[in-house]
């Protein structure tokens, strides 16, 4: 239950941070950089005299934002393909495999890191108002979310693969089922806890991922706060004797990841059958 | 005699093979049988010789890897030319199905009631709330005590009686013609088969339904057939009406699984058995099936060399066997 309170809580700051906090946009002021924290900024201020508070909480909304984001497209995504791949078999199942296997080969990093570049200069519905600049943030949530099914993909299939062969499955199918109503009614029902679990685990996935292509300048523009840049930044102020900047952004992203893995494992715990007595 | 009767559904030379990596392999060879509308007739053989399979093959219902073949006529509609999506309806609506393991034949995460209500809502324009009163009342029928409490159980929360029980209500929720029950007593105590099996003659009789009825266990066939196929290899070695059968079996093999039952009167030290075991699909014997493992020993030339077919050698009595008396006089079944 302190995990989830934990993760609450880093949602509220990460929802009501711009609303309650002072303006961050041009919120430069080179006479007060690199304070010590103070009355007035409590956690200190950066090189370019911004508050270090709020860039931590507005980092955690970045990072919140995007794992979101990522884990709403991703996971739905794996588990309907894993099912579909599972449940149908044959060359569709060839198919997906392919796909996914194809992906996996390539190494984590380089394949977001690829992603990311080959959208770099790609934006779509030019000149309209619904403007997408891959080469952006969307092009980070694209890059990570293009990945992050995979897991969930594999996991869902042999799931499916297996309950596929069940009597329950050939009872809905004599009772008059088609294939879609099996695939929603009697497999998705079976494999959801996968997709919670993985859910949970994605964030923290998605959190340090996102966290480590703003440390190395992918991405986003520099002015926007991230707990990656920070950390980045932060390695100057280190040197220069004044740690704030690093530390704000490594204790709060610490937490957050540690809560979320907790949940994480509570929620396998709770949800995995094959786990429950072990 | 049979042809009196409104025959609900025929099955003529039902063949149905599975590709394997061994090749091609034929679970069911030229199964023939027809079932006159309110009767039972019962498949009997051992395990693996066919009767699920042929069971599934009515339905459609054989894994990716099977192929099936032959006329099945259900009332006036030929199944075997329906599409699979022409069958959903067929599936459930016309034709029920009870499995052999009550404990995997239900969709662990729903409640039974969520299950029973989805079953009648897939054929059936009602509302949710007519639905689940009609969930209810089938539980009831089905001897279930406190039926709406059950609804809400999930089937971890059912024994495997009460669990066959839920299946049966499942079976029966769009009022079908015929009922196919696959083995639906094996894998339950004896107590609890003969309630089951009193559940099914009742609904039977109360609903004048069609019940196909696979076992293997041929005192369940005496207690609810009314005609039997006995089934070895996939192939059908004799078929007639259960008095007949039980009075007069004319298969060596019939004949030797009556010799391998337990009776109350007698004492035996041991108990007869059928010398060697069923073959392998992909190993078949040439010519009779059952013909190294025949206790009349190959009394016919043709035994080793030539299938026999099924012929009637007495009024309602078929028989496929070279050595069965008046064969050869018989006429080959057309």
């Amino acid at each position: 239950m302190i995990c989830l309170t934990v993760v609450g809580f880093y949602v509220v700051l990460a929802i009501f941070a711009p609303i309650v906090l002072p303006a961050w946009e041009g919120s430069e002021n080179y006479d007060i950089a690199s304070q010590s924290p103070s009355f007035q900024h409590w956690l200190g201020t950066d090189a370019f005299g911004r508050d270090i508070l709020t860039k931590t909480l507005l980092g955690a909304r970045m990072s919140l934002s995007i794992a979101f984001v990522v884990n709403i497209i991703a996971i739905p995504f794996g588990m309907l393909l894993g099912a579909i791949a599972g449940y149908f078999g044959k060359w569709i199942d060839d198919a997906i495999v392919w796909l996914f296997t194809t992906l996996a080969a390539i190494p984590g990093l380089i394949r977001i890191i690829a992603i990311k570049f080959a959208f770099e200069e790609t934006v779509l519905f030019e000149n309209s108002p619904f403007e997408i600049d891959l080469g952006g943030m969307v092009g980070v949530y694209l890059a990570i979310t293009m990945t992050f099914w995979i897991g969930t993909c594999r996991l869902v299939r042999a799931e499916t693969m297996k309950l596929r062969d069940q009597d329950f499955v050939l009872a809905a199918r004599a009772v008059g089922r088609n294939n879609w109503g099996i695939l929603t009614k009697h497999i998705f029902p079976n494999v959801m806890h996968i997709g919670i679990i993985q859910m949970s685990l994605g964030f923290v996935g998605a959190i340090t991922m996102e966290v480590m292509i703003r440390y190395l300048g992918l991405g986003g523009s520099v002015g926007t706060p991230s707990w990656g840049s920070m950390i980045d930044g932060g390695r100057t102020e280190l040197l220069a004797g004044r740690p704030w900047e690093l530390i704000s952004a490594v204790v709060a992203m610490f937490f957050l990841i540690l809560a979320l893995s907790l949940l994480g494992d509570r929620l396998r715990d709770a949800l995995d059958p094959k786990l429950k007595n072990a | 005699m049979t042809t009196t009767y409104d025959i609900l559904l025929t099955v003529d030379d039902l063949q149905t093979c599975f590709r394997t990596e061994a090749g091609l392999l034929r679970a069911v060879d030229g199964v023939s049988f027809e079932i006159p509308r309110g009767q039972t007739f019962a498949l009997v053989g051992e395990s693996g010789c066919g009767k699920s399979v042929t069971a599934l093959s009515i339905l459609k219902l054989l894994p990716p890897a099977g192929i099936s073949n032959g006329l099945i006529r259900l009332g006036d509609d030929e199944l075997d030319r329906l599409t699979d999506w022409e069958m959903q309806p067929v599936r459930g609506g016309r034709i029920g199905m009870i499995f052999q393991e009550p404990m995997t034949s239900l969709n662990p995460v729903f409640t039974c009631g969520a299950q029973i209500v989805e079953a009648i809502r897939l054929h059936r324009e009602c509302s949710a709330r007519e639905a689940r009163k009609h969930a209810i009342d089938l539980l009831d029928q089905v001897g279930i005590a406190d039926p709406a409490q059950r609804m809400k159980e999930y089937p971890h929360q059912l024994s495997g009686g009460m669990r066959q029980r839920v299946m049966i209500a499942m079976a029966l929720s769009c009022e079908p013609e015929l009922l196919i029950a696959d083995e639906p007593t094996t894998a339950l105590d004896v107590t609890i088969q003969a309630q089951i099996l009193e559940l099914l003659r009742k609904i039977q009789r109360e609903r004048q339904l069609t019940l196909l009825l696979i076992t293997h266990d041929l005192a369940v066939v005496a207690e609810m057939a009314d005609s039997v196929g006995v089934m070895y290899a996939g192939t059908m070695v004799e078929r007639t009406d259960v008095k007949q059968l039980f009075a007069n079996p004319l298969h060596p093999y019939t004949q030797g699984l009556f010799r391998s039952l337990v009776t109350m009167e007698e004492t035996r030290e041991r108990l007869d058995t059928i010398p060697g075991s069923v073959p392998h699909l992909s190993a078949l014997p040439v010519g009779c099936p059952f013909h190294p493992r025949c206790d009349k020993g190959q009394t016919d030339a043709r035994c080793a060399t030539c299938r026999p077919d099924l012929r009637e050698v007495a009024p309602g009595h078929f028989c496929a066997c070279y050595v069965a008396p008046n064969y050869d006089n018989a006429e080959p079944k057309p």
